[in-house]
């Protein structure tokens, strides 16, 4: 369980200094912000200085308090159930790392029985986070035209990681497993509004209906297995104008078929509106797959990805109706979640277009 | 009854005028974000005001045409509406209605289209 009290900055500062000065040695905590983004991830950004002279650019990621937290009651305490915990999560940024991944040193991890709770210090690496100015701006136009091949080459790289080199924290979710869970949230929150609010009214998505059967009879039995970094999208991407330097969030991380992450880097929600782009908003599949395929990766089959497009697109629809009842049940307050929860339908409308042919 | 004017209608978008003209430019970062969502949800809101019902009585008759049947005359709209919606996704669920599925996608697609009026008039793929 992640039930970590809120703490005022001040509080962390003191508490996150201490534990700066454990591990570097004496030294000076600078400029320590809260960076706004994720409702559900607390993030800050500091300097370290040691006694040595060497200095550290660095980022804490630690869970805000009151959010709830995947425990026994599983997606109903408001975090996706088989997402890790910072502890594993940051155990899977340093195995990608010491695999040579794109993705930000951890240099020191702090355990869940501590004041700050389950959180970990890594480098901060510049660049660009927020996908519309990556799509858009033309600094970026370079990174533009090799994102896909350089998406290709990464998650090549990450699916080749020594399945037995995992955290041992990661679940095994394949296909089926997905779609089981998918399937339960789903009526889950179904029955929740229909049981436990005064409106109720179970939900109803036809449309969704049409995508589990569609995908029921296409789910792939024996896919081989492997890192699945699970959001890996744009706005997860730390962007240069010479293409991307990091990839973040890798609390989705799971075993299961690596053709999961490149079906979800090319659902429509990603592209930002730019949807002549399909693969993240910048570049094409036949990109992507070379990049792949040429950094080692096995050969892509593009119907194998096309399912877990239309999966990516059907679990993001679920997963804006999960937004909305974070906040109708009370574990969050946020208005915005509720507007998130409208946009299920243009997931809907995709699906339809996706699954068109029998 | 009939209420008073202002119309629910009116009541939205006076006040959603003054959430974009009047507050929105006073605010930054992420209230100014929280405001130009809150000023969608009343748009949202609106639109729903105006074509929900139409839309809810066209789903009906899609339903009741495509499950060749009609709602028990007890039920209130909008339980008639959820047991024929119950109906038709238990249908597809079972694998019942798979040989009927372009008359299934054809009135889903409506149906989804009609939503998304409300929800997101926008959304490009609306328009394709």
């Amino acid at each position: 369980m992640n039930q970590v009290v809120d703490l005022p900055p001040a509080r962390v500062g003191e508490l996150l200094g201490a534990e700066v000065e454990r591990h570097f040695g004496q030294a000076r905590l600078r400029g320590l912000q809260r960076l706004s983004g994720g409702a559900s991830r607390e993030t800050w950004s500091f300097d370290v200085e040691t006694a040595a002279g060497a200095h550290h650019r660095l980022i804490l990621r630690r869970d805000p308090g009151a959010t709830g937290g995947a425990g026994p009651e599983g997606w109903r305490g408001g975090k996706t159930a088989y997402a890790l915990d910072r502890e594993t999560e940051a155990e899977l940024q340093q195995v990608v790392f010491a695999a040579g991944g794109p993705v930000a040193k951890v240099h020191f991890r702090v355990p869940a029985d501590h004041a700050l709770g389950a959180c970990y210090v890594m480098d901060r690496i510049d660049g660009e986070v927020l996908a519309p100015r990556i799509l858009r701006e033309d600094a970026y136009a370079d990174a533009r035209a090799i994102m896909a091949r350089q998406c290709g080459e990464i998650l090549a790289g990450l699916h080749a990681i020594d399945p037995a080199k995992l955290p041992a924290g990661l679940s095994r979710m394949p296909a089926r497993a997905l779609l089981a869970y998918y399937r339960d949230l789903l009526d889950g929150i179904s029955a929740f509004y229909r049981d436990e609010t005064p409106v109720g009214r179970p939900q109803y998505h036809p449309a969704f209906e049409l995508a589990f059967r569609w995908l029921e009879e296409r789910c792939p039995g024996d896919a081989p297995n492997g890192l699945v970094h699970g959001d890996f999208r744009n706005g997860n991407f730390v962007v240069g104008p010479e293409g991307i330097r990091a990839v973040l969030d890798w609390e989705l991380g799971h075993v299961g078929d690596g053709m999961e992450d490149l079906g979800w880097l090319c659902v429509r929600a990603w592209r930002f509106g730019q949807h002549r782009n399909p693969v993240g908003g910048f570049g094409t599949r036949e990109d992507l797959f070379a990049g792949y395929e040429n950094a080692g990766g096995r050969a892509v089959d593009p119907g194998a990805v096309h399912f877990w497009e239309v999966f990516g697109t059907l679990k993001w629809g679920i997963v804006c109706q999960f937004q909305a009842y974070k906040h109708l049940s009370g574990l969050i307050d946020s208005f915005e979640h509720m507007a998130i929860g409208r946009r299920a339908c243009e997931n809907e409308l995709d699906l339809l277009q996706l699954i068109e042919e029998p | 009854m009939p209420q008073d004017r202002a119309t629910a209608a009116e009541l939205l978008a006076g006040v959603r005028a003054f959430l974009r003209q009047e507050a929105l430019p006073q605010l930054q970062g992420a209230s100014a974000y929280r405001c130009r969502v809150a000023a969608n949800i009343l748009a949202i809101v609106g639109r729903e005001l105006d074509q929900g019902a139409a839309a809810d009585r066209a789903e009906r008759d899609g339903l009741e045409h495509l499950l060749g049947k009609r709602a028990a005359p007890e039920l209130s709209p909008e339980a008639a509406l959820d047991a024929l919606n119950a109906e038709l996704c238990a249908g597809i669920r079972s694998g019942a209605l798979d040989g009927r599925r372009a008359a299934v996608l054809a009135h889903v697609r409506e149906t989804v289209r009609a939503k998304l009026a409300i929800a997101n008039p926008a959304y490009p793929a609306l328009k394709d």
